[in-house]
C-alpha cells in the first residue's frame, strides 16, 4: 500500500520539498544580514518584505487541506477508483492510514522546517517587537505543524463526507480558517490565566503595553490615584479627568510635561493584563496539542465514515 | 461448497429500499448470470458481496465468511466494479504493480502474460487506453489475485459487440483454466446465455429467481390451452405469468411434475422469455401474496 500512496503523492511531495527548500535557503542567506539591520533605518524594503514569509505559513497549512487533504479520499470516490483501491487485499482501515502518514509526514517536515527556520530567522525582529501576541504567534514555533495536521485531515474529513473535490476544497478552506482564528480568538487568551500588572502610566506614549517586553497585553486600563477609572481603550475619558482636576486639556494648549506633572497629581497608573513573552513555548504547546487532539478526532471520523458510509 | 449465500438480506439508501428480503444460494464452480432491469439492485448486491457495503439487514456470505471481512477475505475475492475503474495517470504497469503490491497473492507470471497476450502497452496511461482495454486491465487485476470467487459488474455493457465478445471469451478462457466461482451481472441477455450455467434474476430490489440454467428450463413449462381460469390449476404449478386471448390463455408455471392436464399444450421456455417473464411486473403470488419467487 504505501507504494501506491507514494506513487500517487509524489509529484506533490516533490513540489512541495523543492519549495521548502527554496524558502530556506532564503531565509538561510538572508538571516546575517537581517540581525545585524534589524534595528535600524538601513534594512532595505526588500529585506524587510520577507517578513512577510509569515504570511505564508498562515497560508501553507490551508493549501495543504484544500489541495492534499480534501482530494484525497474524494477524488477515489469521483473517479471510482476507490472500489479498485478497496477490493484489494488491503483493508480500508490499512489504506487511509498509509494515505494519510504519507501525507501527513511530508505536510509536518515541510510546515516544521519552514516554520521553525522562520523562527529563528525572526527573532531579531520579535526581540524589537513582540512573537506572543495575536499576529505573529501562529507564524512562529510549531503550531502551524499541527495547523497544517488539523488541516490535512479536515480536507480528507470533508471531502469523504462531501464526496466531490471541489465543493470539498471550498468547506475545508472555510472551516479551517473559521477554527483557526475561533481558537485564536476566543480560546488561546483563555488557556492560560493572564497576568495582571500595574505600572506607570504610558498613556501618552504607546497604548496599552510597553513593546519592550515583547508581552502580549490582553487589556489595559489607566485608573487614577482612588481606583476610578479614567482611561480605557474604549472610553478615553482621561481628557476629561485632566480637565476637571488640573484645568488643562488634551490639545496643544497644554505642554507634555503640564501634563505628566498633572498625572502625577491624580495618581494615574495602567492596570495591564498580559500573557508574558515568557509564556510563548507553554501556549505553542497548547496550542500544538489542541490542534492535534481535534485533528485526532477528526481523524476517528474520517476513518468510521471511509469504513461505513463512503462506498 | 456454497460460493454465496444470503439471508433476508436489505440494503436501504435514505428511504428506498435497494435490495430487500433477498435469499440466495449459489454453489461453488458455477458461472452465474446476475440478470435485472437497471436499478434492480444488481451492483447494490455485488457491492454487498465484496464488503464494499454493508447490509442494512440480513446477511451474506462470501466463501463462507462476512465479505470485506479482513485481508484473507479480500485477497479471496476478485472484483471488477463497473465502468471498470482505472487510475488515469499510472500506466498499465504500474497498475500490474498496484496489484502486486496490494495483494498478498499474487500470480505475476498469469497478470504479466495477460497483458502481454491482449497486447496492452505497458507504458500507456490507463487513462489512454480503450474501453475495451480498460476492461481487460482490470480483469487482469481482478484474475492476478487468483480469487476462489470473481465478481464482474457489467463488465461489458461499455464495449461495442467486438470487444464484447472477446472480453467474454478470454473470461471463459480464464475460468477454465483456473476455476474460480463468477457472477457477472448484465442487462444483456444473450451474453448471459452464452457464458453462464447459472442465473440469477433481479426485479425491484428482489431475488425472483435463482438456479442452475438447466434446472430453470427444465422445471418451467409453457402452457397454452382454451381460455380459462388459471384458479383451476394444480397447487404444484405455480403462476408466473398469463396471458389471454378471446379463446386461448397461455400461463407459464414453475413445476416438478408433470403436466397431466391433456388440454394443456406443453412447451418449453428459451432462457431469453424466463428471464422477462421474472424481470416484468407480474401478480402477486395467489396463494400467499408474495411476489413470486423460485429458488431451485
Amino acid at each position: 500500500m504505501t507504494w501506491l500512496a507514494w506513487r500517487q503523492f509524489r509529484v506533490q511531495a516533490a513540489l512541495a520539498v523543492a519549495s521548502t527548500i527554496a524558502v530556506s535557503v532564503v531565509l538561510l542567506v538572508t538571516r546575517t544580514h537581517v540581525a545585524q539591520l534589524a534595528d535600524s533605518d538601513e534594512l532595505s524594503s526588500g529585506y524587510k518584505s520577507l517578513q512577510l514569509l509569515g504570511t505564508a505559513l498562515i497560508g501553507v497549512p490551508a493549501f495543504i487541506g484544500a489541495f492534499w487533504g480534501a482530494p484525497l479520499v474524494a477524488r477515489e470516490l469521483e473517479a471510482g477508483t476507490h472500489r479498485l483501491a478497496w477490493t484489494q487485499s488491503v483493508t480500508r482501515r490499512r489504506w487511509l492510514a498509509t494515505k494519510l502518514a504519507i501525507a501527513g509526514a511530508i505536510a509536518v517536515v515541510v510546515t516544521g522546517v519552514f516554520s521553525l527556520i522562520f523562527t529563528w530567522w525572526s527573532l531579531p525582529f520579535d526581540r524589537l517587537g513582540n512573537r506572543i501576541g495575536t499576529a505573529n504567534f501562529g507564524q512562529r514555533g510549531i503550531a502551524p505543524i499541527a495547523y497544517a495536521l488539523f488541516a490535512l485531515i479536515l480536507g480528507t474529513l470533508l471531502g469523504t463526507v462531501i464526496r466531490r473535490t471541489l465543493p470539498a476544497m471550498a468547506a475545508t478552506l472555510a472551516g479551517f480558517f473559521v477554527v483557526r482564528y475561533t481558537f485564536q480568538l476566543l480560546v488561546r487568551p483563555r488557556v492560560l490565566s493572564p497576568i495582571t500588572v500595574t505600572r506607570p502610566t504610558n498613556t501618552f506614549g504607546e497604548q496599552g503595553g510597553s513593546a519592550a517586553d515583547g508581552a502580549w497585553v490582553l487589556s489595559a486600563k489607566s485608573l487614577d490615584w482612588a481606583g476610578r477609572l479614567v482611561h480605557d481603550e474604549y472610553s478615553g475619558e482621561v481628557g476629561r479627568a485632566m480637565a476637571q482636576a488640573c484645568g488643562l486639556t488634551m490639545d496643544s494648549d497644554s505642554t507634555q510635561a503640564d501634563r505628566i506633572a498633572c498625572v502625577n497629581r491624580l495618581g494615574i497608573h495602567d492596570v495591564v493584563t498580559i500573557h508574558p513573552a515568557s509564556r510563548f513555548w507553554t501556549l505553542q504547546g497548547w496550542e500544538t496539542a489542541s490542534f492535534l487532539a481535534l485533528a485526532a478526532l477528526l481523524a476517528v471520523v474520517c476513518f468510521w465514515w471511509v469504513r461505513h458510509r463512503a462506498a | 461448497m456454497i460460493a454465496i449465500t444470503a439471508e433476508n438480506l436489505g440494503k436501504r439508501y435514505g428511504q428506498r429500499w435497494a435490495l430487500r428480503h433477498c435469499a440466495l444460494s449459489v454453489p461453488a464452480g458455477r458461472v452465474v448470470g446476475l440478470v435485472g432491469a437497471n436499478g434492480a439492485g444488481k451492483t447494490t448486491l455485488l457491492h454487498l458481496g465484496v464488503g464494499l457495503l454493508d447490509a442494512t439487514e440480513g446477511s451474506i456470505t462470501a466463501l463462507g465468511d462476512r465479505p470485506g471481512a479482513d485481508t484473507d477475505q479480500l485477497a479471496r475475492v476478485g472484483f471488477v466494479a463497473q465502468d471498470a475503474p482505472v487510475y488515469p495517470t499510472l500506466t498499465v504497469a504500474d497498475h500490474l504493480r498496484l496489484g502486486q503490491r496490494l495483494n498478498r497473492h499474487w500470480d505475476r507470471d498469469l497478470a504479466a502474460g495477460r497483458i502481454e497476450r491482449l497486447g496492452l502497452p505497458l507504458g500507456q496511461r490507463a487513462g489512454k487506453v480503450s474501453g475495451g482495454q480498460r476492461a481487460q486491465l482490470a480483469l487482469t487485476i481482478a484474475m492476478g489475485k487468483r480469487p476462489e470467487l470473481l465478481l464482474l459488474d457489467e463488465p461489458v455493457s461499455s464495449l461495442d459487440p467486438l470487444a464484447r465478445r472477446e472480453f467474454l471469451q478470454d473470461l471463459m478462457e480464464v475460468v477454465a483454466e483456473y476455476g474460480p466461482t463468477v457472477v457477472l451481472s448484465s442487462h444483456l441477455l444473450s451474453d448471459v446465455e452464452r457464458v453462464c450455467d447459472h442465473l440469477i434474476v433481479l426485479a425491484d430490489g428482489h431475488v425472483r429467481l435463482d438456479g442452475a440454467v438447466d434446472e430453470l428450463l427444465s422445471t418451467h413449462k409453457l402452457l397454452t390451452g382454451p381460455r380459462r381460469a388459471t384458479s383451476s390449476l394444480p397447487r404444484d404449478q405455480r403462476v408466473i405469468r398469463v396471458s389471454h386471448t378471446d379463446r386461448q390463455t397461455t400461463v407459464l408455471v414453475h413445476t416438478t411434475k408433470p403436466i397431466l392436464d391433456p388440454r394443456w399444450s406443453v412447451s418449453d421456455i428459451g432462457l431469453e422469455e424466463l428471464v422477462l417473464a421474472y424481470m416484468s411486473p407480474t401478480p402477486r403470488d395467489r396463494q400467499t401474496g408474495e411476489l413470486a419467487a423460485v429458488h431451485s
